[in-house]
Formats: C-alpha cells, structure tokens, sequence
C-alpha cells in the first residue's frame, strides 16, 4: 500500500490526470491490476460510477478487495465485449416485428460469454455482478446458473451448492409425497 | 457458512467452493428464474432451502405457489345444473380438494344465488343473486372458512354497479379494499360502451365507501369481464381503446397505460406474476399472434417476454 507523500499540489495533477483518462484501474482481491474503459464501468456497474462521479477512483488500481483476479477479469471481459456489441435488432426470432422494449433475455454473445465460464468462475462472477451493482450481468449470469439448475434433482443441488440434507427420512417422504407432481419431468 | 473460512485450499484437500456461500439475496435471485416445477422440487434440498422458498419475503419475486383454482360448469342435463369445483394444481394424488366447493360456511351458497366473481391473493369477492332483491356482495375466504359482508353503497340505490373488483395484498395490509366503477353509458339500454365517471371504494378497514371522481379521459364496457390485478396498493384492468387504467385505494391517482401495441382484432387479458404486472394480448388479423409483456413499473414500458406466431390461426387468411 503507497502512502502520499506530499499532498496538496501532487494530488491536485494526480486527479487532474484521473479525469482526463479515459480507463479506469481497478485491483483484484489478489493485487492484479485490470484496466477498464471508464464509460462502459460507469454505464455496465452503479458501483463504479459511483465511485467514478465521487473521484474516488485510484489511478494506482482502485481496490476492489472483494473480487478475485479471475472473476475481475471476466467483469471487465464482459464490459469491453458490452462496449463493443452491437444491440441486436432482431431479438426475437420470429417474423413478427414488435418494434419495442429490449428483451431481457441474455443476447447469443452473452449466452456464449457465460457458457464458457467453469462452475466456479460463474458463481464467482456472480458475486461480482452483484457487489458491482452490475444488473444486465447478474442478470445474465443467474439465468445462466437457473438453466443449469433446470430439471436437477434435489440430490444434484445438494451437491452443486454443497448443502446438506438436514430432513429427517420421514420428513424427506412426507415432502416428496406432497410434492409428486413436481418430480415428474419438466 | 462460518467455520468453513479455516480449511482454505492450501492444507487440506477440500476444495473451494462460491456455489455454497452464495448469500441469501442471491440464491432469491437465482431460484427467482427457475420454473416453477424446479423450484418446489428444491424444497426437498434442505429445511434452509425450504423456508427460503417459501418466506414471505420472497413470495413476490418467486413463482408462485397456487394451491388450486375455482371453477363452474353449467349442464342442462344434470342436477343441479350449475355447480362449483376446485382443483388442486399442487398435488397429483387423488386427494380431496383442499377447499370443499360447497362452501358450506355461508349462509346461502347455493349456486344459483352465489357466484364466485374475482380471486385476489387468496380472498374471494362474489355476489348474491335473488329474485326480487338488489345484488350484494361479500368477500370470502375460502382457506379460514371465513367471510364478511361488503355493505351497500349508498349511490346503488338509483343505479347498482355493473363493474365491481377486489383489491387485496397481505403483504400490505390485512384490510381489502372493493371498487365499484361507475360508468355512464348514456341512458341507451343497449349501449354497453360507456365513459368512467368515477369509482365507489369500499374499505374493510373504515368500513366506508368514498366516491371519487376519475381524473382521465377512460371507456370502459359496462359489462367488462377484465380481470384486475391488484398490485403495489392500485388496481389495474383493461379498458377500451387498449389501455391498461389503474387507481389507487384513495381514488385519487389514475393512471393510463398504453398496451404495447394496437391492433383492431387484439385481445389483451392481464394478470400478475412474480410481482410484476403482464399482459397476453392475442391478435387474430391476419394470423394468430400471442404475445405476452410485462410492464416496467418506473418506466410504464412494455417488454416483450414470449411471443407465438400461428399461420393458421383461428381466423385464416
């Protein structure tokens, strides 16, 4: 961690500096450093706009101690890939043209940004998504962990969330009793 | 999820895992996108698992669980011509509905007096017919058994309301409240289409009906079957000229929302999923379309959420 030396004149060229640039730095929880365009973080996140509006944004890397190196650079992957999409006029596949609202359902470059991503760096990213305030990415990143949870048994989400059973064996049956229906198949 | 912090992966073999210290908001957030059907299975994962899906708290943003549905038939050649049924949805089994629909706790549920009109969040509004009598209506609720009076307005005396729903969230309040619209049609027997001059509202909690007048410019059919929603205190339903009007519980804010789009032939029925208002609109000219939106509340956008397309609809080309 850098401690200012002189403040006062040094600081003043440093945030000068700061506004005219037009990425911002952001550090992961294990100190690597990632650089993000500044438009794309303030429009993609509520949280770094935030922090880029109040000018506390650290040209050194601002410290994002929450977020791990591999899940920070899937966030800013997502936002330089966001930057550079073309909204996609046709967002229905039929001959219908509703010429209206966006649809929120998650666009082919985002379905294929998400699939590519192990287990984990999903749920990792997920986290991110959400301690950023990043909506249109948590957004795409849980529909992608709910179509995975689609149609599993109980059994296969304990193990995915590494949850134990806690019923007892008659509370279990008496459950899956109630709740025939919904074992038959999707 | 304290306790697991000390086994990092370093030492022991056990891996990390972000699935297991996901937070509570976003496990709702998550489960929130899971079809229904998935999402009661899950309550067998954990008693954890179990509660979360069925708190409250989460209850708007989660499918939602439907116990079973009302519904009444008409047949000539039985006795009695007319009866109600109840279905359960959540149970496959040949179990006895949960509500009995003989219903038999009120004082006269004969079905050819009592009608069920409208359902709000659990609670019944239906009417009594009898010869030679003015309409009533009472507010039941059919899981407790238990049900109240709505009592008559006093502007029914020279003219009864045709357009009657109920508005009801738990989750506000434990009080509902009855909307009564009030439709000038011109006087023309025949004449259905008629201008909203206002609404008459009940509210269990005075015990009182106020009058208000509307602030908009509104057409409704007087004897409209639109279905209401009731949803953050105001009271949605369609109305002609496809908008969506909706009033509050005060009477004293109107809103009118365009349906996303206009079609002479169009149809649009709304209703209430996962909190957010959603309407099915079916357009026969030239070929079936079915679409179905929901409403941005902050925006009072549309977004298109499943569209079908038939081209050989109900009405070919």
């Amino acid at each position: 961690m850098e401690v200012d030396k002189g403040k006062g004149e040094a600081e003043e060229t440093r945030k000068v500096a700061e506004a005219d640039r037009d990425t911002v730095t952001l550090k992961s929880s294990d100190g690597k450093l990632f650089e993000v365009s500044k438009e794309a973080a303030a429009r993609l996140s509520t949280v770094l706009a935030g922090m880029i509006a109040g000018g506390s944004i650290d040209d050194n890397g601002t410290d994002l101690k929450q977020i791990g190196s591999e899940a920070l650079e899937n966030v800013v992957d997502y936002c330089n890939k966001h930057a550079n999409s073309i909204p996609s006029a046709a967002l229905i596949s039929s001959s219908i043209s509703f010429n209206t609202a966006p649809f929120k359902e998650p666009e082919e470059w985002e379905r294929k940004f998400v699939d590519r991503l192990s287990h984990d760096a999903l749920f990792d990213l997920v986290e991110a998504a959400n301690f950023l305030g990043m909506e249109r990415l948590l957004d795409v990143t849980c529909h992608k962990i709910s179509e995975m949870m689609k149609g599993k048994s109980p059994d296969q989400i304990r193990e995915v969330f590494n949850i134990k059973n806690d019923y007892t064996k008659e509370e279990l049956e008496e459950i899956r009793q109630e709740l025939a229906w919904a074992f038959y198949d999707d | 999820m304290a306790g697991r912090s000390g086994r990092k992966k370093r030492g022991g073999r056990q891996r990390r895992n972000p699935a297991s210290e996901l937070t509570e908001d976003l496990l709702v957030e998550i489960l929130s996108r899971v079809p229904y059907k998935s999402l009661c299975r899950f309550r067998c994962v954990s008693r954890g698992w179990s509660m979360l899906i069925s708190h409250p708290d989460h209850r708007r943003k989660l499918p939602q669980s439907l116990v079973g549905f009302f519904f009444a038939s008409h047949d000539g050649n039985r006795y009695p011509e007319s009866a109600r049924h109840f279905v359960n949805v959540s149970s496959r089994d040949r179990r006895p509905p949960f509500i009995h629909p003989s219903l038999s706790f009120l004082p006269n549920p004969d079905c050819d007096y009592l009608q069920l009109l409208f359902s709000c969040n659990g609670l019944v509004l239906c009417s009594y017919y009898q010869p030679g009598a003015p309409v009533t209506y009472i507010v039941v609720n059919p899981a407790t058994d238990k049900w109240v009076d709505v009592p008559v307005s006093p502007r029914w005396s020279d003219k009864p309301p045709t357009i009657v729903r109920l508005g009801f969230d738990p989750a506000i309040s434990s009080h509902f409240h009855v909307f009564a619209f009030d439709i000038d049609s011109g006087g023309a027997a025949d004449n259905v289409e008629g201008i909203v001059l206002g609404v008459d509202i009940y509210s269990s909690k005075t015990r009182l009906w106020s009058y208000k007048p509307c602030g908009s410019e509104i057409w409704m059919n007087s004897d409209s079957i639109s279905r209401s929603v009731f949803l953050d205190g105001m009271l949605y339903m369609v109305a002609l000229d496809h908008v969506v009007v909706a009033v509050d519980v005060d009477g004293k804010t109107w809103r009118v929302i365009d349906m996303p789009f206009r079609s002479l032939y169009s149809v649009e029925i709304i209703d209430l999923s996962q909190g957010r208002l959603h309407v099915t609109i079916i357009d026969n000219l030239p070929t079936t379309k079915l679409s179905i939106w929901i409403l941005d509340h902050a925006s009072e956008e549309w977004a298109l959420k499943h569209a079908s397309f038939h081209h050989n609809g109900m009405y070919p080309p």
